[in-house]
């Protein structure tokens, strides 16, 4: 197969809605929208990039300054847009670069993941981790689990 | 003396250090009731007091303590006082601005289920007294008992009794009795369908919203309907389409605003035209918050929200193991 | 009125399966569960019934005998409604030019099927079935609205076109029914194709356009012709007495020619503020009203392309007199119920010489908090100034 016709067969013609099918059809073309804390997610996920270690790229990173800054709402509109997982991480509790910050988070996005069953989404499809910059292994590895896990629930 | 004419006496001697007091009046249709508001002495035979009275009626605290320049009272009944006492906590309101008169009440009647039981026909009148309701249609009459039509919010109550905030308390004549519930058992019963049926069952459900907004509009602790970010376009969040996905998501947005908040008075399902049932999505997070934090909404004037709160080491959060 | 024909109850199913074949037909259909009432066309009504036979084949049934809960006019006014799509696309041969392309949605305005899901054909004739004399008043003023003067509106007319409707008589008028305090009637069939009244164990026809006969020529076997004047006549009249006796006439102190310039002239009392204390803004009255004809235009992009769309308005919102500037004249509540009692009673009847308010009761039913409009008018127009 030539390049152009391999960009024509990953285009987004697979791609339907969570809110409609994908909760039980399965799907070859997973996305996952990640929060990341400026301070030390984002770096370890940069320099998991920087060490050349392999994982699937799938993820999308969007870089928040905090993990506290992260509303409820945002995982529920990339729900509703399309996502496959949502995936929010930041400094690891008591190491939070505004001191407080991930603490406020926790409560918050435990209520969320509680939530998620009521309205028919599946709670394995988010989590919420610590990862903090020299953790770029562990990085690595959240990646690549949870792409395995989110495949394994579209298949069913 | 009844307790509709003690109430009456009540405000009679209170009302000239208020300026205005909400109250409880009759309506034309049948099984409800209306708010007044009174000013002055000849309009406190207007008032009532039944278990008709299912409005919570401390909607009205919010805009009147901002209009009004002097002392506000009103007409509650105990699980109200829960919306006044969260609103004194949040700082919305001044404990010294509101005279909170609150009547015990013996449960009141959820008008939607006595229409559904009489398969929609229209109802005439209604008389109503201790223990039946008198139904009259165009071709039939009905006697209801009152015991098999309370609101469903009346099973779960445990402060009729003893309210945790009043200036003055008028008790009933009769005390509430019905078979209590857990509060919880209805939304222990949805979770345990599969989650393909909850989708189903909540897209199906809001594909008949209209975004009237009444859920949103009578809610006592939303005082920021006129400022809501679901209408405005910076930051744009949401759609002015009337559909079913919007509809939803702006639920969502309501759930979270009152996540830790929500007093569970069910105005908001009353109020839907379409009879979407809304409390469930808001007992379902109070729920967990009181799960996990150990907290209940509305009790204690002094409490700390658990979400503007935080521990070091939190005893009910199970971390996800995936690496 | 002649009594030109008579349908018996259970020939009624099978003449409205047999009209389906060849035009959508929108009833009334009641959701028992949900306990809505709302029409809904006959496809739907079908694959509704089909989809829920497993857990309860009684939730969905036609019902004639009580009000909607929303009136017919989404049919023609939809909540929400796409005008245009635009896309912008630089110039190739200069890259300084950005170009815009539009593609118009009014060829999507017709989207109306019959047959099953196999076979959907579309079609051009509708047919509004069972709607009610003060629905039917309300939608031609809507027309007056959307269909008159210099700049009509493509997207409603283009719907409005070729519909029939065939109206139902009021029998049993409700508590809070009021046409005829507004100059309507519960049997008024002056605007309908074909008028009906429930009588005994079917229906007669009252009223037969010309344009309509083929409706009951081609099912001839379903109707009788004999002998109808004797058998109905004297039935026919004592109900039609009784259901107008019925609807109160709420208006004491004021005659109807009077109305709309009491209401003008009242215009700043202090009462406006006593009768709207408790009204808590919410767009419930609005939108089931059948004759409100606000809307919104709002153009939404994302990266380059996007979409121009209109979608239902409520005078009661905050937003609704927001000026650009950040001034907002109608801030309070009681501002805007008096906008819109005026508008219902006042502006439209000046403008046009009818009202607009057309007794439906709706409003009244549906507000959480007991508004009644039939109070307020009467006490602003009973109030000295």
């Amino acid at each position: 197969m030539s390049i152009s016709e391999k960009i024509e067969n990953k285009k987004d013609k697979n791609i339907k809605y969570i809110t409609k099918d994908t909760i039980s059809t399965g799907n070859s073309d997973v996305k996952i929208v990640a929060f990341l804390c400026n301070w030390c997610s984002y770096v370890g996920a940069d320099t998991a990039g920087t060490e050349r270690l392999r994982q699937p790229e799938n993820v999308r990173i969007i870089r928040v300054p905090c993990s506290g800054r992260v509303n409820p709402l945002f995982i529920l509109k990339a729900f509703d847009l399309g996502a496959n997982g949502v995936l929010v991480s930041g400094c690891h509790p008591n190491d939070c670069h505004y001191s407080e910050g991930n603490f406020y988070a926790r409560r918050r996005l435990e209520v969320l993941k509680e939530f998620l069953p009521f309205i028919g989404i599946d709670k394995r499809r988010f989590t919420y981790q610590w990862v903090s910059a020299a953790e770029a292994q562990k990085w690595q590895n959240l990646v690549i689990n949870f792409v395995k896990r989110i495949k394994e629930i579209n298949s069913k | 003396m009844n307790m509709e004419d003690r109430l009456k006496e009540k405000i009679n001697n209170i009302i000239d250090e208020l300026k205005i007091i909400v109250g409880y009046t009759k309506s034309n249709i049948p099984l409800r009731v209306n708010p007044i508001f009174i000013e002055n002495k000849d309009e406190i035979k207007n008032l009532i007091f039944n278990n008709l009275c299912i409005n919570n009626l401390a909607t009205y605290a919010y805009t009147l303590s901002q209009e009004i320049d002097g002392k506000i009272g009103i007409i509650l009944k105990s699980c109200d006082t829960k919306s006044i006492v969260q609103l004194i906590s949040e700082e919305l309101i001044n404990r010294d601005k509101i005279k909170l008169i609150v009547v015990s009440c013996s449960g009141v009647i959820d008008y939607k289920k006595v229409k559904n039981s009489l398969s929609g026909a229209e109802i005439i009148s209604a008389k109503i007294d201790t223990e039946n309701i008198n139904i009259k249609t165009i071709d039939k009459s009905f006697n209801l008992k009152i015991k098999d039509f309370y609101s469903d919010k009346c099973y779960w109550c445990d402060i009729y009794e003893n309210p945790p905030i009043f200036d003055e308390f008028i008790e009933s004549d009769v005390k509430l009795s019905v078979e209590k519930k857990l509060k919880y058992e209805d939304i222990n019963e949805f979770e345990k369908l599969s989650l393909k049926e909850i989708f189903s069952f909540w897209q199906e459900e809001f594909s008949h919203c209209i975004r009237c907004y009444a859920c949103r509009n009578i809610c006592p602790l939303e005082v920021c309907k006129d400022r809501c970010i679901t209408q405005l376009e910076e930051p744009h969040w949401q759609t002015q389409k009337i559909t079913a996905n919007e509809a939803k998501f702006f639920q969502l947005i309501r759930v979270f605003h009152l996540a830790g908040r929500c007093v569970e008075c069910g105005e908001c399902q009353r109020a839907c035209p379409i009879n979407i049932p809304l409390l469930k999505l808001m007992k379902k997070v109070n729920k967990e918050i009181e799960r996990l934090f150990d907290y209940k909404p509305g009790l204690k004037i002094e409490s700390k929200p658990p979400l503007l709160t935080f521990k070091k080491i939190e005893e009910n959060i199970k971390e996800d193991k995936i690496v | 009125m002649k009594i030109v024909s008579f349908i018996k109850k259970e020939n009624l199913k099978s003449w409205l399966e047999k009209i389906s074949k060849v035009s959508t037909i929108y009833l009334p259909i009641h959701d028992k569960k949900k306990d809505i009432i709302d029409f809904l066309s006959w496809t739907d009504f079908i694959e509704k019934k089909k989809a829920s036979k497993d857990d309860n084949d009684e939730r969905y049934e036609i019902n004639l005998i009580e009000k909607t809960k929303k009136s017919p006019k989404y049919i023609f006014f939809p909540p929400t409604e796409k005008l245009f799509e635009f896309e912008y696309k630089k110039d190739i041969d200069d890259p300084e030019l950005v170009n815009i392309d539009l593609k118009t949605s009014f060829n999507d305005v017709i989207n109306i099927y019959i047959g099953d899901n196999n076979k959907k054909n579309k079609v051009d004739k509708k047919i509004i079935f069972a709607i009610r004399p003060c629905d039917l008043s309300a939608l031609k003023k809507v027309d007056i609205f959307f269909g008159e003067g210099d700049i009509k509106d493509p997207y409603y007319l283009k719907r409005r076109k070729n519909t029939i409707f065939i109206s139902l008589g009021c029998n049993e008028p409700y508590l809070n029914c009021f046409c005829t305090a507004v100059e309507g009637n519960p049997f008024n069939f002056e605007y309908a194709d074909m008028g009906m009244i429930k009588i005994e164990d079917g229906f007669a026809i009252l009223k037969l356009d010309n344009k309509v006969k083929f409706l009951i020529e081609e099912n001839k076997e379903l109707f009788e012709n004999k002998n109808l004047e004797n058998k109905y006549r004297e039935k026919i009249d004592i109900i039609m007495t009784k259901a107008v006796e019925k609807i109160i006439n709420y208006w004491s102190g004021v005659t109807i020619d009077d109305i709309h310039s009491n209401i003008e002239k009242n215009f700043n009392l202090d009462m406006w503020k006593t009768i709207s204390k408790k009204c808590i803004s919410c767009a419930a009255c609005t939108y089931v009203c059948p004759s409100c004809y606000c809307f919104n235009i709002r153009d939404e992009q994302k990266d380059l392309k996007g979409e121009r769309y209109r979608c239902w308005d409520y005078c009661m919102n905050y937003y609704y007199n927001l000026e650009a500037s950040g001034h907002n004249p109608r801030s309070e509540i009681y501002k805007r119920y008096r906008n819109k009692v005026n508008c219902k009673y006042n502006y439209n009847y000046k403008r046009s010489g009818q009202f607009f308010c057309v007794g439906c009761g709706r409003c009244i039913d549906i507000c959480p908090v007991g508004m009644d409009i039939r109070e307020s008018v009467d006490k602003i127009c009973r109030a000295k100034f």
